[in-house]
């Protein structure tokens, strides 16, 4: 189910306004506030049941969480808001190869899915999370051990990730699994351009171990569709080979290959228990969002 | 069309290049970044559609682009046709040239010819300059490089046509060197005349350089072979009467029909005395001939005396006159000193200077040098043959030319003593095989002028057998006035003092030739002793464009402001510095105190000249090919070559069009609306793709 979503909250979403925020912790703020804001009759808020506060009603909150004694007293509405607190440990693995240096919008790939762990990790922190980093191409390039305290180291890291080199998930992933010990979220931000089975069986493993695994694919609408027209050489970013390319004779059939892949990863992470989400780097972030509250509601009735 | 460097049409050769370089380099620019191309490199390749040409009118303007520059380099004309306007486009410069000759009056051919030049000065567009000159033996510049037809129109509203003959070369002569300064491209020469035979002779300065176009229009094409009746020939013979010289007066009329004309059985011919017709003579004259007049001899009432030889109207009024001023005294005295004797050496000499008792040559030989009593009762003393005298003999007879005498030395085997005359002599030598005969006369000098008309007299016909060799002139002001025509001269004129020589080496007998059979013998010694007894120009008639000094003319001196009267009216001021006039126009000039007239003023008699008479049709082709500079005919060329040559060369009609400079231009056009397009194709392109 899609958020409503009101006008003034999208314009902290939308990419184009992300890419003119520097400061990625106050990008993650505005955004995630925002966002929360204007969540209207999510049946989403608080992850436990712990209270926290009253606040007035407003209009379009749900009546069921109206606290009926407190306007017996008052004669006035109030909401009755719950604290979520889980205290879990929540790993982010941010790929920084050389295939996310891409994009022909405001953002890159690589950029979009900066905004995106800093925005969830965030939002993790704010539910008093543990939240660490991988950052990784071939190896793991930047890690920051899951701490409630590190939110800010985390948020410095994934500001400061560069678009590395060809990308690989054995090293990486043998890293995570040796310092990522104790059950836990672990968050995948990609554009996964590897064997599916490959991936799903690696990240499937991570699953069986216990950790509650999503995984963003995150791609350029053009790397779906190959809009393009004309003959050109193409380079791969990431092994740098050359190929002399016709779009209008390849066009169809790539996008069928590209449809394969992303069917091949949904069965793939659908079948190994990991949460999948694919995202265009032109939609705003709220829909990421949204979907990390399902799963982090998933997994807190979970636990 | 055709083209100058046809060898740089290989260079379309260089239209491949694009084609080449869309297959070949095509999709050699910067490789576009894709994060992976793990999909398309399991995808098989094809070639062909690489080498699709996909936008056909940028690779078509590159292709014309190239064949116009290589079309620019083979410089390409058209020699004539519709293209020949596009490369001849652009300001021009006309010269327009006038005949203004006498011989323009016949009908109306001046009416014609104005017209002609109205319209070709109204032809001239705003850019044009035009030029205009009248010419008759002389061209007058009126009008040089004016923009515009206007004052050419003006110009051709004060002409007429005057007294003179016609001379083309000289006019051509000013139009090229007018033309070479011009600063446009176009030029061209508008040629407009009756082009008689006789105003033409060929003359390679006068050849019109090879860039400047010339035009021809004739005038009179009907009256070319029209009848015409001239008089000429004009000579009067003085005889001493009671007190008062008695004048007969000689005349010749001449037939001038140009071809096809036939002249009226009889003409009536009227001699005229200060005004009073004293007789007429009718003549019969054949097509093309001429017939001789003589009227009886009048009685001269004073100096000056006016008359006027006149036929009968004809197609050309200029030259039915003849005019002459007589004054008394006009006998001329000649002594014949011949070392060899008074006898028959002398025969046809003496003959001929006292032929008809009436002509005004009183005659005596001797044999023996001349004493100086003798010489102060002559005017001429003819040395027949080799001098025999002493020193003093001889400076007696240089003090004699000196003083104003007149001498004519004919050549015989002996050799003159010293340097009596100013030649250097060779010995008398027999015609190799065929007799010799004059094969050059100036008809300019006094002595020829009378023979220069048609059938006035033919120098070619007399056979010399055996003649005196002249080596050299040692006189720098001799003048050689007839020669041989194995070159060698045969009259050589020269002056000591105030007097004349003259010096005649074909013997004056019949024992070198036959000359003395000739018809043109009698008055070529006439006016041999003339000439030279006259002690100044004749008085009697000169032709019309002659310079006259008045103040040897006038032996009591010009009155104060004397002023010339022209004939038909209109004064001409005399500078008394300086007292010349020039005789333009035909008739009787007089010069007069200003303000009143004289009973018998001083009268110069001017007379057309009758070469001018002839109308016969110059040949167009044959003059074009003359005056067309570096394209004349070479001799021993074949008119049709010539013909060929007339025209311009490919060089000079691909510089005229200049056809290259608008193909790069167009070349330039088309690279620049390419890159335009390209450009534009290019933002698409970006848009579209990666």
């Amino acid at each position: 189910m899609a958020p409503a979503v009101a006008g003034p909250r999208q314009s902290f979403l939308d990419p184009a306004v992300l890419a003119r925020i520097d400061n990625l912790e106050l990008l993650a703020k505005t955004v995630v506030d925002g966002f929360m804001q204007g969540v209207h009759r999510s049946p989403h808020l608080g992850l436990s049941m712990d209270f926290a506060e009253h606040r007035p009603y407003m209009p379009g909150d749900d009546i069921r969480r109206i606290d009926w004694r407190v306007y017996a007293r008052t004669d006035r509405f109030y909401i009755k808001q719950f604290e979520a607190e889980t205290n879990a440990d929540v790993g982010f693995l941010l790929d920084v190869s050389a295939s996310m240096d891409y994009g022909t919008g405001p953002l890159s790939k690589l950029d979009y899915a900066r905004c995106l762990v800093a925005c969830l990790a965030w939002f993790s922190a704010g539910q008093k999370d543990r939240v660490g980093l991988y950052a990784f191409d071939d190896d793991v390039v930047e890690h920051v051990r899951p701490a409630v305290a590190h939110l800010d180291k985390l948020l410095h890291a994934v500001a400061r990730a560069r678009p590395g080199g060809a990308g690989g998930w054995d090293r990486p992933l043998a890293r995570v699994g040796a310092t990522f010990r104790r059950r836990g979220i672990l968050v995948v931000v990609s554009d996964f351009y590897d064997d599916p089975a490959a991936l799903t069986a690696a990240l499937g493993a991570f699953r069986a171990q216990g950790h509650d695994v999503v995984a963003f694919q995150v791609l350029e609408r053009a790397e779906v569709d190959f809009p393009f027209d004309q003959p050109a050489n193409f380079r791969d970013a990431e092994t740098s080979k050359v190929l002399p390319v016709s779009p209008e004779q390849i066009a169809a059939l790539y996008r069928q290959r590209v449809g394969a892949h992303l069917t091949a990863l949904e069965e793939g992470f659908g079948k190994s228990g990991v949460d999948y989400v694919l995202l265009d780097t032109a939609e705003p972030l709220d829909r990421a969002l949204y979907e990390y509250l399902v799963f982090r509601r998933k997994t807190a009735k979970a636990r | 069309m055709g083209l100058l460097a046809p060898l740089f049409l290989a260079g379309l050769a260089a239209l491949a290049v694009p084609v080449a370089i869309h297959l070949t380099r095509r999709e050699r620019g910067k490789p576009f970044r894709f994060p992976s191309l793990m999909f398309v490199e399991q995808m098989p390749f094809r070639e062909r559609s690489r080498r699709r040409i996909r936008h056909w009118a940028l690779l078509a303007m590159r292709m014309v682009a190239l064949a116009l520059l290589v079309a620019a380099f083979a410089r390409p004309f058209a020699r004539a046709g519709g293209l020949a306007g596009v490369g001849g486009a652009g300001p021009e410069e006309v010269f327009i040239l006038l005949d203004q000759s006498y011989s323009m009056g016949v009908d109306d051919h001046w009416a014609q010819a104005v017209s002609r030049a109205r319209e070709a000065a109204l032809a001239a567009g705003a850019q044009d300059r035009v030029s205009l000159a009248a010419f008759a033996e002389s061209p007058s510049l009126l009008v040089r490089s004016a923009p515009g037809a206007a004052p050419v129109l003006r110009a051709l509203d004060t002409l007429e046509t005057g007294s003179l003959g016609t001379r083309i070369a000289p006019a051509l002569k000013l139009a090229g060197s007018v033309l070479a300064a011009s600063p446009l491209a176009r030029r061209r020469v508008v040629l407009i005349s009756d082009f008689q035979r006789a105003g033409w002779q060929p003359d390679r300065d006068a050849a019109l350089p090879a860039e400047v176009e010339l035009e021809t229009a004739v005038v009179g094409e009907a009256g070319a072979g029209a009848a015409n009746l001239a008089v000429g020939g004009l000579e009067l013979q003085h005889a001493p009467g009671q007190g008062r010289d008695r004048v007969s007066v000689r005349a010749r009329v001449v037939s001038t029909a140009g071809g096809t004309g036939v002249p009226p059985p009889e003409a009536r011919v009227t001699l005229s005395v200060d005004g009073t017709e004293v007789e007429t003579v009718v003549v019969s004259v054949a097509a093309g001939g001429a017939a001789p007049v003589s009227f009886g001899a009048f009685t001269l009432a004073s100096d000056h005396t006016q008359g006027e030889v006149r036929v009968a109207d004809d197609v050309l009024e200029a030259d039915n006159a003849a005019h002459f001023v007589a004054s008394a005294g006009g006998g001329v005295r000649v002594l014949i000193w011949d070392p060899r004797g008074t006898g028959p050496s002398n025969l046809y000499l003496r003959g001929a200077l006292e032929a008809g008792g009436a002509s005004g040559f009183s005659v005596r030989v001797t044999g023996s040098a001349p004493s100086a009593a003798q010489l102060d009762e002559i005017d001429v003393v003819v040395l027949n043959g080799a001098a025999a005298g002493g020193g003093a003999s001889m400076a007696r007879l240089r003090e004699f030319v000196a003083g104003g005498g007149g001498l004519l030395a004919v050549l015989g085997e002996g050799d003159p003593p010293g340097d009596l005359l100013p030649v250097a002599l060779g010995r008398a030598e027999d015609a190799p095989a065929d007799p010799r005969r004059l094969g050059f006369v100036d008809y300019d000098h006094p002595v020829f002028e009378a023979f220069s008309g048609p059938r006035a007299g033919d120098f070619s016909r007399p056979s010399f057998y055996r003649t005196r060799r002249i080596e050299a002139v040692d006189d720098p002001a001799g003048r050689v006035l007839a020669r041989f025509d194995d070159g060698a001269p045969a009259l050589v004129e020269a002056r000591w003092g105030r007097g004349r020589v003259l010096i005649w080496a074909g013997g004056m007998d019949r024992l070198w030739g036959d000359f003395p059979l000739h018809p043109v013998y009698l008055p070529f010694v006439h006016r041999m002793a003339d000439w030279l007894g006259s002690r100044g120009e004749s008085a009697e008639w000169r032709p019309v464009g002659t310079t006259v000094d008045l103040a040897a003319l006038a032996e009591d001196g010009l009155p104060a402001g004397a002023v010339a009267m022209a004939p038909g009216g209109g004064a001409v001021p005399i500078d008394a510095s300086a007292p010349l006039l020039f005789l333009e126009k035909q008739g009787i000039w007089e010069v007069r105190p200003p303000g009143r007239r004289p009973e018998h003023p001083v009268a110069l008699a001017a007379n057309v000249d009758l070469r001018e008479s002839d109308l016969a049709r110059l040949d167009l082709e044959e003059f074009a090919v003359a005056a067309g500079g570096d394209r004349t005919s070479p001799e021993g060329e074949s008119p049709a070559a010539a013909t060929s040559a007339e025209e311009p060369s490919a060089q000079d009609i691909e510089a005229r069009q200049s056809f290259w400079r608008w193909l790069l231009v167009g070349c330039f056009l088309l690279l620049a609306s390419e890159s335009l397009m390209a450009n534009w194709l290019s933002r698409n392109r970006v848009a579209a793709s990666p």
